[in-house]
């Protein structure tokens, strides 16, 4: 509970511009990106500096509220729901590129750099952050960074995950701490980087990261293929893998997801096809051309009815459109979404394929289908009609039984999105009790008092 | 829109963001409130009984410039820009703008006795600041900054003081010019010269002199009751049996007279449907306009010339070539940053008077994204983004002067010169 006096406090810790118990802001800040209820919180908080992120904190400890970060609220687990009330903390005043060091290959950031602007300042040294949500034009670093956000290019560059050396962030505790190092190697102490990285704001707010670059590519080549069944489109990224060819991206999308965007887009997709496969390359201009020329075979010899390369950066632009708008466009077929992120080794997508087709089938739901098939990541939309309790029901057994068969065949149940509040329920399935147990106790050293962001990842 | 059709459409959002990388005032201030999805959020809220807002509601969506831009970018066909707009106009059923405010309102944009009296007296309340000619208020009015330029007022409103026209004898189209108000009582500069240019193209002019207010700043308030009552008289005056197109070259005003035949008035029937054209169109696609001017290339090149979008022409009415052909085709001049994408200029006619000190932040952005094209002049053919243009560069140390399309293509096309 913020009492009236905690307000107090709070107002004059960050100025009455940036405090609000307005009943406009409780509404604007009760939801994400997640098709989740309503949560109101009791006040919101958009600190501009560390110092009033730290006394907020230890307020919180003091009246014991919850503390809730957030960047721009595009996530999709609902890890920015204030699901407790208590202070959401938006953190979009942070919105500094502090420095790029294109000697060293890094940069400081503020949490709440926009990704896409980031990606573009740093491409002017001819430098390159790889981690490509599909969000990154809205997303914020501190919200990838929070969740591990993935994206399209991680099967051959990896997740955000990879590209943070170090950060700052205030602790649970109302400590501020610096993990991690400038530098390109460093094995000093515990690894307090990558634990922070992925905690969801339950350990503590991000408040500086130190990125990682890399030069970036001369060339990009963009590859489109349709296929007359999503079973020899899932093939062939396994023939993909099997030939050694690493693309830098490889993405699918079943045949009601290019349905959905071409309804939005029109933008000449074969609505026909039972799959399509978005598959680029880079590099130096030769190894990249022949990369793709080397992709267009193999798709060809796996069965593609069409095979294209772009023949304009704005050729490869409306295909990358199409790709981007899978996820709200999709809303066209239902107006519910249960929308899972599971991974399983590539090797086996052919056969997580079939089990959705089958869940599909046996629990009467519409399952759509797209996204990182390269890294064996896909994007699992079970749809319902919001109106219908029973349907969505359904809807989270059909979730159940697609978490049982991707950890029998070796897999996980969130590649990117993050557990949030819509997985809470389900990560026992993959993590054991001992385990789980360990990570709470950890999560007590960070956070004593149980206030950053509770609800998330961990079941009651 | 009724209240019910209005939260049907609203629930069409689902909330994904993508409106955030594109809302000029979100990327502005970083506040949800500012967005699209934030808007529509307390709007549904409201409309769903989950809030009670009041009057509060009026302030909330205010926070918008009508640009259009999240409208573009929604995945989910959620036209926010014109559900904002409705929004208004409930709140304003609600117990907002009065009877007798509305009145007063309604009597300026139709042009009635209060405007000309207001327009006659300007002096009581107008200053011209030297040594440049232009205005400020001499009174601190309220929410008006009395640090605001504004362009003298005319010495006669246009549309009081029409010039020759020279009908033709040549089967040209026939032409009815919407003159717009701030050309009308501000730069009927930019009218004289519309009229020059459609003439040199073989067309035969009609100005009804009648015409009142597009009605846009209206509607765009939420007062839809006078939106319609002007619609209502300029439907009168400009009769389709007079004309072959009705062209206007402030892009609110095509805009919103493109709007005209959706306000399904039975007993007005849309004859006008598809017959207005915002003027760049007419002059590329039905008059094939050319300069007749030939001027010798200057020692030190080209004039280099920006073309700024306005929100209202590019993204509300999908026109954004024309206006740069027209400016390639004057000799002389070198369009420049004809690919550069559009940014508002923060002006959202309405908005710059509610938030003035937000809407000239939001001009600097327009600005920074100028510069890197290191232009002569800056043109652009909307009312809107001519007053913003006007006083936002004279706060910046008047980097460029600003112009519009009519009058630049008047001056450098035409020969003898249509100034």
């Amino acid at each position: 509970m913020i009492t009236p006096a905690a307000q107090a406090r709070l107002k004059d810790l960050l100025g009455p511009e940036y405090f609000s118990t307005r009943p406009e802001d409780l509404i604007l800040y009760a939801s994400d990106a997640a098709n989740q209820p309503q949560y109101r919180p009791e006040a919101v908080a958009r600190p501009g500096a560390v110092e009033e992120i730290a006394g907020l904190v230890r307020l919180a400890r003091t009246h014991r509220f919850p503390v809730i970060p957030r960047g721009a609220g595009s996530g999709l687990s609902g890890g920015a729901l204030p699901v407790a009330g208590g202070l959401v903390c938006v953190m979009t005043r942070f919105n500094r590129i502090l420095d790029i060091d294109p000697d060293n290959l890094t940069a400081l950031v503020e949490p709440g750099v926009v990704t896409a602007d980031f990606q573009a300042a740093v491409e002017q040294y001819g430098l390159f952050y790889p981690p490509d949500p599909a969000s990154r034009d809205f997303s914020t670093l501190g919200g990838n960074a929070a969740e591990n956000a993935g994206g399209t290019r991680a099967v051959k560059y990896g997740v955000t995950r990879d590209y943070i050396l170090g950060l700052e962030a205030v602790l649970g505790t109302g400590e501020v701490i610096q993990t991690g190092v400038k530098t390109a190697k460093g094995v000093v102490g515990y690894d307090l980087t990558r634990l922070l990285v992925g905690s969801e704001g339950t350990l503590g707010v991000i408040t500086r990261l130190i990125l990682r670059l890399v030069p970036k590519p001369e060339a990009v080549e963009t590859v489109l293929a349709y296929f007359p069944d999503l079973a020899r489109a899932a093939e062939t990224v396994a023939a993909l893998t099997a030939a050694r060819v690493v693309p830098s991206t490889l993405e699918f999308m079943d045949q009601t997801s290019i349905n959905c965007v071409e309804d939005y887009l029109g933008l000449g997709l074969d609505r026909t096809a039972g799959g399509l496969l978005l598959i680029e390359t880079d590099g130096p201009a030769g190894q990249a051309e022949a990369e793709a020329e080397l992709i267009v075979k193999l798709c060809r010899t796996q069965g593609a009815k069409n095979v294209r390369r772009a023949e304009s950066a704005q050729e490869a632009a409306d295909m990358w459109r199409a790709r981007r708008a899978i996820s709200p466009a999709i809303h066209r077929a239902a107006s519910g979404k249960l929308n899972e992120d599971i991974v399983v080794p590539r090797s086996r997508i052919p056969e997580i394929m079939a089990n959705v087709t089958e869940i599909s089938r046996n629990r009467r739901l519409q399952i759509i289908c797209f996204g990182h098939a390269g890294d064996g990541n896909i994007h699992v939309n079970v749809m319902y009609d919001q109106a219908e309790t029973a349907e969505k029901a359904r809807a989270l057994e059909a979730v159940r039984d697609i978490f049982t068969e991707v950890l029998k065949l070796g897999g996980t149940l969130s590649g990117e999105h993050g557990i949030g509040t819509t997985k809470k329920a389900f990560i026992g399935m993959e993590i054991k009790p001992e385990v789980l147990a360990l990570m709470k106790r950890i999560k007590t050293a960070f956070d004593p008092d149980g206030i950053m962001n509770p609800g998330k990842v961990f079941p009651e | 829109m009724t209240p019910e059709t209005l939260l049907a459409a609203l629930n069409q959002c689902v909330r994904c963001g993508r409106c955030l990388a594109v809302c000029p005032v979100y990327r502005q201030t970083g506040w949800e409130g500012s967005v699209a999805r934030g808007k529509l959020a307390l709007l549904r809220a409201e409309l769903a009984g989950e809030a009670d807002l009041g009057r509060r509601m009026k302030d909330l969506l205010s926070h918008c410039l009508l640009c259009g831009a999240c409208a573009e970018a929604c995945a989910s066909g959620v036209k926010a820009d014109e559900l904002i707009q409705a929004g208004r106009a409930l709140a304003l059923a609600g117990g907002g703008l009065n009877r007798l405010k509305s009145l007063l309102l309604r009597d300026l944009l139709a042009r009635g006795l209060l405007a000309r009296g207001l327009f006659k007296s300007r002096g009581l309340f107008l200053e011209n600041v030297p040594p440049e000619s232009g205005l400020h208020f001499r009174f601190p009015w309220p929410g008006l900054d009395r640090d605001r330029w504004l362009p003298p007022l005319a010495p006669k409103p246009f549309l009081a003081d029409l010039p020759e026209r020279h009908p033709q004898d040549s089967p040209g189209p026939r032409v009815a010019l919407f003159v717009g108000c701030v050309s009308n009582y501000l730069r009927p500069q930019a009218a004289r010269a519309a009229v020059r240019l459609l003439e040199a193209a073989g067309a035969r002019v009609i100005i009804p002199p009648e015409q009142v207010c597009c009605g846009k700043p209206a509607a765009a308030a939420g007062d839809r009751d006078t939106a319609l009552y002007l619609a209502r008289k300029n439907l009168e005056v400009f009769n389709p049996a007079d004309f072959d197109y009705l062209t206007a070259f402030c892009a609110t005003c095509s805009a919103q007279l493109k709007e005209y035949p959706s306000f399904n008035q039975p007993d007005r029937p849309a004859a006008w449907s598809g017959r207005v054209l915002d003027f760049s169109e007419l002059l590329i696609k039905i008059l094939d306009w050319r300069p007749s001017a030939r001027i010798e290339p200057a020692p030190d090149g080209p004039l280099r010339v920006f073309f700024h979008d306005p929100c209202h022409l590019r993204r509300k009415q999908g026109v954004w070539q024309e206006p740069r052909r027209l400016v390639e085709r004057l000799p002389g001049v070198q369009l420049v940053g004809a690919d550069a994408p559009p940014v508002c200029c923060g002006s959202g006619g309405v908005f710059n008077l509610w938030h003035y000190a937000l809407s000239l932040d939001l001009f600097r952005t327009r600005i920074e994204a100028v510069k890197p094209y290191d232009p002569d002049l800056v043109v652009t053919s909307c009312s809107g983004c001519l007053l913003q243009f006007e006083d936002g560069l004279r706060r910046l140390g008047r980097p460029w002067p600003i112009t519009s399309l009519t009058e630049l293509l008047a001056e450098r096309g035409l020969f003898p010169s249509g100034l």
